[in-house]
Formats: structure tokens, sequence, C-alpha cells
């Protein structure tokens, strides 16, 4: 009776109800769905032209496509050495969390390393290297005292140019970590220039800072290599000159002297004192460096090359 | 074409779990283990190419080495087991031991006994340049703790050299471990189980959860650590501090992520692995932090060289001495130097003055005496990973020395303010790694339970967090070199 009455009821009529679909899904339909779901879009991405901007940050791509041969989109160094593009990234390719971590190869070990070879010298007279350069210059905040000058130069001379600034960064940020081996390996300059030092000019017991100095060499490797020491604005501890001692003056760039108009912090030159500080640089770098390149004087003023921006180290 | 390269070793760029590339070829080797349903030989077949295929990638031709391992390991525990007389069997043992043990040694320990040679004589001995197989400390005590429980007769060897060889190449945890024990592995391949869907969306959740321990906390304080230990002596000791807290979270949530992400890919394939940490920064004394700690390492040497040695069964002057060795030589398993070796000859003391209090006065469970353990056991921990990551005892002392000196409360301001991201994933880690495992299981159930579009949304989204913090510096697992 009891089941009688129950077929009948209206309840009963109703059809039973039939578990969700992903349920009734293979366990591994459901995990390669996820799985697909998330290489479908990484990989659209990865080979898509143009690039996601969220909150200021650009979307980095993942290097899935670069194993079927297939060329990614243009990274921002590319455009950046093209003096083209837009204003971008803070911290591109790594700033932030987890950018840049663990000790680099070479510093524990890292002995004095032999300057890389100097141009033939003809005759007496110093060879220039006519051939247009990919320099990549990274360093401290200073860097953006250089880098619209030495902007201007690059367009001039057909030199391509990736600035990067990591604040406040130190010779110990830069040879610890990996973020100048991942910049030359992306970028892979015929030149590299070093603007370091204006965080170390009081600090204690400089000497020990030679073997951070000798592993930013190593990384560089036997690529023409110059460094612009600090404009010091007070005296400084033994930077200068141990930085002299480490890299010979053909390729140490003494700047501790230089009379530069300074903004309210009395420690970053003004874009005159900046440019004022390139000229004097780069006049060095054509007449007294081992290293002279194609530096013909500017007749136009490039746009502003967007640099790879790195947070304090702490 | 970069294809060919995912076939060819990059002593370089070893394959880590936690890059795109990785994800890439498990993905693919997911896709033909589902289609080899109900093929039990056909898929463990598919595991053990796999895991070959993984082991090359990480060591190249020293793949072999494990072949040849594998072989003997296998054929020697038959003959123990076949053999009635007691001192052929013995024999067959120590063979097996001896060949292991001579492995390790070779590849691990040569560099290390021609340094202190040379410092103990005079004489220059240069190195030999000799490459350490990823994962070989982990698979030669997996393999002789099958070996010696054979020989104990705990159950009778595998018949199947297929068999061992997936037992001890087998890929999610062959370079890191946990140590997994031959009859829980055994146990669940006759037939491999086919996993519940349940199964499939907690492993995805280890797996989750592995890399964003990996990829977003150990890796970020690790740049921390990297700093303060490369040049102790530029720091304050506030900072320094901090430095040491920073290494105490990283080798937890590297190690730990590696575990979850190991057990989270066999728990796909259907295989349940034991658990290898359980929220060790939360022991209250150093005792319950060995319980806690690398799980299946602790055990092992529990196992098979504590209880052998005599455990506490022989008095307690031995039962000390039984502790400090068992110590000193997991210290030394860790690595080839001297500073492994004291780390674990602290750890020893620890243990040892603990069994001495708790002797002398037993805990009650007062409160204060959790907390105050708690503490003590947690800064204990800390301030000796300071000898397991300095790269000698020089820049270790130098760490302590810094740490007592430039206390200033304007120097701590400073620092908060200046990194306070630190501070902070810092204080998040602290908190996760001491949570109660139940908390973890819960989230687990909450990821689980959520359907299928909100699961893939959330690896999407922690994929491409990591695409974006990593860049192009992807930091190997800390206990791949061990």
């Amino acid at each position: 009776m009891r089941a009688r009455a129950l077929r009948e009821s209206p309840i009963a009529a109703r059809p039973v109800s039939s578990p969700p679909q992903s349920a009734r899904r293979s366990p591994y339909v459901q995990l390669l769905l996820v799985f697909g779901f998330a290489w479908l879009l990484l990989g659209a991405y990865a080979l898509s032209q143009r690039d996601i901007v969220v909150l200021g940050a650009r979307i980095a791509r993942s290097e899935i496509a670069t194993y079927f041969g297939v060329a990614r989109a243009a990274e921002p160094d590319e455009l950046a050495a093209e003096g083209l593009g837009a204003d971008v990234e803070a911290g591109a390719g790594g700033a932030g969390l987890g950018a840049g971590g663990g000790l680099a190869d070479g510093v524990e070990a890292a002995e004095p390393v032999p300057p890389p070879p100097a141009p033939a010298d003809s005759g007496g007279a110093r060879v220039v290297d006519e051939a247009p350069q990919r320099i990549l210059i990274f360093g401290d905040s200073m860097v953006q005292s250089i880098q619209p000058r030495l902007g201007d130069y690059c367009l001039e001379n057909g030199h391509k140019l990736l600035p990067a600034v990591w604040y406040a960064s130190t010779t110990v940020a830069w040879g610890v970590q990996h973020k100048l081996d991942q910049l030359i390996n992306e970028f892979k300059p015929t030149m590299v220039i070093a603007v370091l030092g204006s965080s170390e000019i009081s600090t204690r017991k400089v000497e020990e800072r030679d073997k951070f100095v000798r592993a930013i060499v190593k990384k560089v490797g036997r690529r023409k290599f110059v460094w612009i020491g600090p404009p010091n604005w007070r005296e400084d501890t033994g930077i200068n000159a141990l930085l002299e001692r480490e890299l010979g003056k053909e390729r140490f760039f003494r700047s501790a002297e230089l009379e530069l108009d300074r903004i309210e912090d009395k420690i970053h030159p003004t874009p005159a004192g900046g440019v004022k500080w390139t000229e004097a640089f780069l006049g060095w770098l054509r007449d007294e460096s081992a290293y002279p390149i194609l530096l013909a004087t500017p007749t136009r003023t490039a746009p502003k090359i967007p640099a790879r921006v790195y947070p304090p180290p702490y | 074409m970069r294809f060919l390269e995912l076939f060819v070793h990059d002593p370089k760029n070893p394959l880590v779990f936690n890059t795109g590339t990785f994800f890439l070829l498990f993905t693919a080797f997911m896709i033909v283990y589902a289609l080899l349903r109900g093929r039990n030989a056909l898929r463990l077949g598919w595991i053990l190419g796999f895991s070959l295929y993984y082991y090359y990638k990480c060591n190249g031709v020293f793949m072999l080495t494990l072949l040849a391992l594998t072989a003997a390991d296998w054929a020697i525990a038959l003959r123990v087991h076949q053999q009635e007389d007691p001192g052929r069997r013995k024999a067959w043992l120590t063979v097996s031991v001896v060949l292991n043990l001579a492995a390790l040694g070779f590849f691990k320990y040569t560099n290390f006994f021609l340094r202190n040679v040379s410092a103990l004589t005079g004489a220059h001995v240069d190195p030999l340049d000799i490459f350490l197989p990823i994962g070989i400390s982990f698979h030669i005590f997996q393999s002789l703790s099958y070996l010696v429980d054979v020989y104990r007769r705990l159950y009778p060897p595998t018949k199947s050299l297929f068999e061992y060889a997936l037992f001890l190449s087998f890929f999610p945890q062959i370079v890191a471990g946990p140590i997994v024990r031959a009859p829980e592995f055994f146990s669940q391949i006759h037939p491999i189980r086919e996993p519940a869907p349940d199964d499939v969306a907690a492993g995805l959740y280890r797996i989750v959860q592995g890399v964003a321990k990996k990829a977003l906390i150990a890796d970020y304080v690790g740049i921390y650590s990297d700093l303060v230990f490369a040049a102790p002596e530029t720091y304050s000791g506030p900072e320094v501090l901090l430095g040491i807290y920073a290494y105490a979270i990283q080798i937890y949530f590297d190690f730990s992520g590696y575990s979850d992400m190991a057990l989270g890919m066999a728990r796909i394939l259907g295989v349940k692995i034991s658990e290898n940490f359980d929220s060790p920064y939360g022991a209250t004394s150093i005792t319950e932090f060995w319980r806690r700690w690398h799980i299946s390492l602790s055990s092992w040497l529990r196992d098979y060289l504590y209880i052998p040695l005599g455990g506490n069964r022989a008095g307690p002057v031995r039962k000390y001495v039984n502790l400090m060795l068992t110590m000193l030589l997991g210290g030394l398993w860790h690595g080839a130097s001297w500073n492994f070796v004291v780390w674990g000859g602290l750890h020893g003391v620890g243990l040892a003055v603990h069994k001495y209090v708790g002797t002398r006065w037993p805990d009650r469970g007062a409160r204060w005496r959790r907390v105050l353990g708690w503490v003590v056991t947690l800064h204990f921990v800390a301030a000796l990973w300071v000898f397991f990551r300095a790269k000698d005892f020089a820049t270790a002392f130098q760490v302590f020395e810094r740490l007592a000196v430039e206390w200033e409360p304007a120097r701590i301001v400073t620092m908060l303010e200046v990194r306070h991201w630190v501070v902070a994933a810092l204080a998040l880690g602290f908190v996760a790694s001491a949570l109660p495992t139940s908390i973890a299981t819960r989230l687990q159930g909450y990821f689980v339970r959520v359907p299928l579009p909100v699961k893939a949304l959330v690896f999407v989204a922690l994929l491409q967090f990591v695409v974006q913090v990593q860049g192009t510096n992807i930091q190997p697992f800390i206990y791949f070199q061990f």
C-alpha cells in the first residue's frame, strides 16, 4: 500500500535528479580539463602579440611556446632596445615576489677576472669599434641620470639600449642575485655599463666588497664592460678606490670629483647634472677607456626608453 | 628547435617540478595514463618509462648508476631471501650494504674525504670532478630499507625486476623523497588503484599548495636569506635575525612544497604516499620536532640506525651515545661538509638534553611549559639552520657575531619599514607552518568540493602568478643537493 502510494505521489512522479555533469566525468577527464584550460590560456597568451597590463604591471608570458620553436611575442626588452613602446613595466620579468633569488655562481670563488680584450691598437691610434652595439646599462637609481642622454647617443649611432634600474642596489645585490645573468641572457648585450656604488659611499669594511665586484665582472664575461663610479655627495669610505683597483683605469670611470647640480635630496643629479655627467663619461669612453665605440654627437632627442625597474633589494 | 631539448640532459637545468616545462610534460604523461585505464601492466610500464626519463633529465648518463644499483639490489634481495644459512644471508646483506654505501660514498663523499686528508697531512690534493646524481641519497636509503626488511623476513622480496625498478624510480619522489617503504608501495600497484574523483581533486590541491609554498614563499624569503648569508658583515643584528628566520621558513616551505607536489602527483596516479611533514614549527620540544620534520628520514634513521645500535634498551649512557651517533650520521647524510655534521650533532645534543630534562622533570602538561617549549624549540631549530645554510664555519660564526650587534631601536624601525614584505611573508610562513594539519585538511576539503571551473581558475591563477614572479629564474629545490 505504502509503495503504491509513493509511486503515485507527486514526489515519485518527478524525475530523479542526476548528479552534476562534472561528477559523472572520469576523474582523469576532469584533471585534463583543468590542465587543458590552463595550457590553453597560458599558451594563447604566450603566442599573442599584445601585452596584458593589470594595475600597471605587465602580465608575463610562460615559456611553453618556445618548446615548439614558435617565436613568442616581442618582449619589452626588445622594444626597449628599439627605443619604442610605452613606458613599461615596473619589474617586468621578475620584480617583486620571488625575483632573482639564489646565490649567483662564482661569488664565493670569485677571483680577479682578467679584463676582456681591448681593441687592437694600430700604431698608437685608438681603434673605435664602429659596429652598432647592444648596450645594457644597469645599476642603482643613478642609471636614470645617465640613461636619457645616453639614449640620444644610442639613437644617433644605431646602438640599442636596455636600462635596468634596481633602486638602492649595491654590488652585493647584483653580485649575489641572478638579475644580471637574466638580463644578459635575455638581451645579449655586446657592451655592459654598470652604474653602481652610490649606495656604498659610506659602507664600513668596504674592502669586503671586492668579491662582489669580481662576481659582477665574472657575470659580464668577455663582453665590453665599463663601470661608472658614484658621483660623490660626501667623502666615500673607499668604494671608488676599490672599484678602480678591481677594474683598472680603462674600465672604471671615476665620477667622484664631478661638480654636478643635484636635486633636493642633494644626492641625485638634476636632469642638467645628468647630461653633464653623461657627457663626461662618454668623453672618457671615447678617449680613454678600453672600448671606444661610435659616439657621434646626437642631432635629435630620443624617445624615453623604457627601463627594467626593480624595487629595492631590502 | 627547443622541443628536442626536452629529450636531452642539461646539467645546468634539471627538470624541476615548479616549472611550466614539467607541467607540460606531466599533462602529456597524464593523457596517456588516462588512456591506459584498465591495463595495469601498461600503466606501470608507462610510469616506469616516464620516471626513468625524468631521472635522465636530472642526471643524464648517471641514470645508469640507478639502473645498476636497482638490478644489483633486486638480485641480492632474492638471494638473501632464498638463503637459509644465517651466515650467508648476513654475507649477502653485507655485500648489498657495502655496494650501496660505496656508491654513495664515491659520488658524495670522495672530495670531502680528500679535503680532509689534505688538511690533515698538508699535502695538496686536487678535488676530483665528480657529478653528484640528484636523489642518490634518497633512493639508496630506500633500497637499504628494502634489503634490511627482506633480511629480517618482514616481507618477501618482489620477483619482478620491473616492479623493483618502479619502486626505486617512481618519479614523484625519486629526487627528494619522501623515502617510501616497500610494503607501502607494492601493496598499491597490484593493481594500481583507479582513483576516485576526490583523489584527483585532492592531488591537484596538493600540487597547487606545493607550488605556492615553493614559488611564493620559499623563493621570496630566500632572496633575503641569500643576501644575509652572502655578506653577514654588512647587516645589523635585527637584519641578521630576520635572515635566520627567513632561512628557517625557506627550507621548510621549499622542502614541504616539494613533498606536497610529490604526494599530490602520486595520489593522482592512485598511489598514496605517507606525509613527510606535520607542522614542524608547532613542535613544543626538539623530540617532537623530529617526529614532525622530514618524517620519512627520521623514521628511517630510527628503524635502521638507532634501534639496530641498541636504541634506548642498553642503558641511559648508551642511549645518549646511540642518539648522538644517529644524529651525526643523519647530519652527514645531508651533505659532505662538517657544517652538516655539526648541525646533526647539535640536534643530537638537543635531543639528549630534552630526554634528560624529561626524565628529571616530567612534563605534566602545564601550559606555560608548552609555550616555553615551543619558543625554545623554534629558536633552537632556527639557530642550528645557520650551520646548515652557511657555506663554512667562519660565515656561521660571523652570522652569530653580527646577531649580537647594532640593536638600536632606530635600526629596527628602519628594518621594519624597508623590509615589511619580508616580515609579513615570514609571519605568514610561521603561522602556516605551525597550523594543525586538520586546518590544511579542511582547506583541501573545500577545494575538492568546489566546481570544476573554479578549480581550473585557481590552477591557472597560480600558474600565472608563478610565471609572473619567477621570470626566467627558476630556483631548484634545496633538498635536490642531498
